[in-house]
């Protein structure tokens, strides 16, 4: 089979026809790690290549997200215990009291389309919750969104946070949302400060490089 | 030349005395931090801070305070229908309007979020059961065309009808939440259409009832529909074209038919891709002219559209130069934008959107003073 149908299942949004297609390749021996690495990532990075050519605007991406996330799903299975090894790991989540979560959402897609590991927290999460779970799963990354002005400030609790708890050198903290600047950023101590989506998957990438 | 003159001079292209200036409007007032901020920097009394939509927590300003911006138009509202009472849930701080949508404010925040939506489970059926709120409930315009004709007898401003209601888009999605309905543009496009024919024919009914009761009086009729990001279209410009175009032109014929007014639509964004659309759709009047937003230079825009299309707003950069900026940077700010989009009439000074809770009162009052004495036409002289 042509494996670069995968691809093109992907970007059209097509999640049955990613099933099929990611089903045959590793019935005709394709490497799950492969399949991913080569081809679901690969497709997710041209979604959004299109997206900054306004090609593509959020729905195609949500449409092509879960096409992507439908092969995962078939791989994953066939995967575990490998992907800890390799994958790296972020854990996102939306500051405390802010309850917008779509450019939140977006980055988590692009991240996960790259090849990281994302375990979403949601919305309005409290700066011991973040804590908390950079102590448990120990990501790489941890990523903050906010939309407000006044719910960013929990952006700096959750650092000073994650300093008295020590755990501040162990991770990378990425910030991002419409009020941040990379002077907020800067200011608060944090790693990295994403525009957007497709920023946020390049800077992930440095920051695990440096 | 009085305030009524000067603003129908430009809605018709024409050059008037000076650029009107639309201050205290549902899209070009201000939070009610910054104008208590204001009012105590200009030595007013700061015990009435009427808030006039509780979404966006912005007031309706004192009329001395309309008269020291020279304001040139006024705004009427419909009521509420009769089956809906406000009630805000304290504990929460959120409270449900009468389609059912949740508003929800975070603590110290500055306004409401849409926190909840009653179309779950964005089915046909769901839809058919919904239960839409009357449009036409006769409270909506109980003694409407007596206050219009009262506005319009007592002062010599121009008169605009505001509804804090979303356009064909904007309704769709406030009651089916964001995502979602991005989510149904991508897999369900058949329920798509369907919500928005709903929404449409509730708009024309609406928008029937109150233009048969203030059609004669007004000179401008607000709707609203954002289509743009920070960077481009929300969602396929094709999508637009054949689900929201068509029916936006459905609810302008409409409302032509019903009234002289120009049709004012309030569309955020990086937007310039859909004016010949929005031009072709009916629509007489753009607005905010979000000038940080992608290839939305006011020079631009008046250059390629300016003929066939009012702008409304675009008075100063929101983002850097109104919060942040010196006075002097508003003044040079407002004196730019008012060289390229004044001559030849067809535009209203606006501030780009409602001024928000940190502009600092001497910003605004900058803003106002610049409109005003680099407004005067022949603009540049």
């Amino acid at each position: 089979m042509d494996l670069r149908e995968i691809e093109d299942a992907v970007v059209r949004g097509d999640a049955p026809g990613v099933v099929a297609l990611v089903q045959r390749a590793v019935a005709e021996g394709v490497e799950p790690l492969a399949i991913v690495a080569e081809h679901l990532v690969p497709a997710m990075a041209e979604v959004g290549a299109r997206f900054e050519r306004e090609e593509f605007f959020v729905p195609e991406i949500l449409m092509s997200s879960s096409a992507m996330q439908s092969g995962m799903g078939v791989l994953k299975p066939l995967m575990a215990g490998q992907e800890a090894v390799t994958a790296h790991r972020v854990v996102i989540g939306t500051v405390q009291s802010d309850i917008h979560d779509l450019g939140k959402n977006l980055v988590a897609i692009m991240l996960g389309g790259a090849g990281f590991e994302v375990e979403d927290l949601g919305c309005d999460v409290a700066s011991e919750k973040f804590v908390e779970a950079v102590r448990q799963k120990e990501p790489h990354i941890l990523g903050m969104s906010a939309l407000m002005t006044t719910t960013m400030t929990a952006m700096r609790d959750t650092i000073d946070a994650l300093a008295e708890a020590d755990l501040r050198g162990r991770v990378k903290v990425m910030v991002g949302g419409a009020p941040l600047t990379q002077a907020y950023c800067d200011e608060i101590g944090a790693d990295a400060y994403a525009p957007d989506a497709w920023a946020a998957v390049k800077l992930a990438k440095k920051l695990l490089d440096a | 030349m009085n305030s009524r003159e000067r603003v129908l001079l430009a809605l018709d292209h024409k050059e008037p005395d000076r650029v009107p200036i639309d201050f205290g409007g549902l899209v070009s007032s201000l939070h009610h931090q910054a104008y208590r901020q204001l009012l105590e920097y200009l030595g007013m009394p700061t015990d009435e801070i009427p808030i006039m939509d509780m979404f966006q927590q912005i007031v309706d300003p004192a009329p001395a305070l309309k008269e020291r911006f020279h304001a040139d138009i006024v705004g009427l509202f419909p009521h509420d229908s009769s089956d809906f009472e406000f009630k805000l849930d304290p504990t929460t701080d959120s409270f449900v309007d009468e389609w059912g949508v949740v508003y929800r404010r975070p603590p110290g925040g500055y306004w409401y979020d849409l926190a909840g939506h009653p179309l779950k489970e964005g089915t046909i059926d769901e839809l058919n059961a919904f239960r839409f709120p009357d449009p036409r409930d006769v409270n909506r315009v109980k003694g409407l065309a007596n206050e219009a004709q009262r506005l319009l007898r007592e002062n010599d401003k121009a008169l605009m009808i505001h509804a804090p209601i979303g356009g064909v888009f904007e309704q769709s999605y406030w009651l089916r939440g964001l995502e979602p309905l991005f989510m149904d543009m991508a897999y369900n496009k058949k329920y798509v259409e369907a919500l928005a024919e709903r929404v449409l024919e509730w708009l024309l009914e609406f928008w029937g009832l109150v233009l048969d009761e203030v059609g004669p009086y007004v000179h401008v009729v607000e709707l609203s529909d954002d289509l743009g990001g920070q960077h481009g279209p929300l969602f396929s410009p094709g999508l637009y074209r054949g689900l929201y175009k068509p029916r936006h032109h459905r609810l302008t014929d409409l409302i032509h038919r019903k009234t002289e007014a120009k049709v004012f639509l309030h569309c955020c964004g990086s937007i310039r891709w859909a004016l010949p659309d929005l031009i072709e759709s009916g629509m007489d009047i753009i607005n905010p002219v979000q000038v940080s937003a992608r290839n939305m230079e006011t020079d631009s825009l008046k250059r390629d559209f300016g003929e066939d299309i009012v702008f409304w707003g675009g008075g100063a950069d929101a983002t850097k130069v109104l919060p942040f900026g010196t006075p002097r940077d508003v003044k040079e700010e407002v004196k730019r934008r008012i060289l390229d989009l004044a001559p030849g009439g067809g535009f209203v000074f606006a501030p780009i959107h409602n001024i928000q809770a940190d502009v600092p009162p001497e910003n605004i009052v900058a803003l106002f003073e610049a409109a005003h004495e680099y407004g005067q036409y022949t603009v540049g002289s």
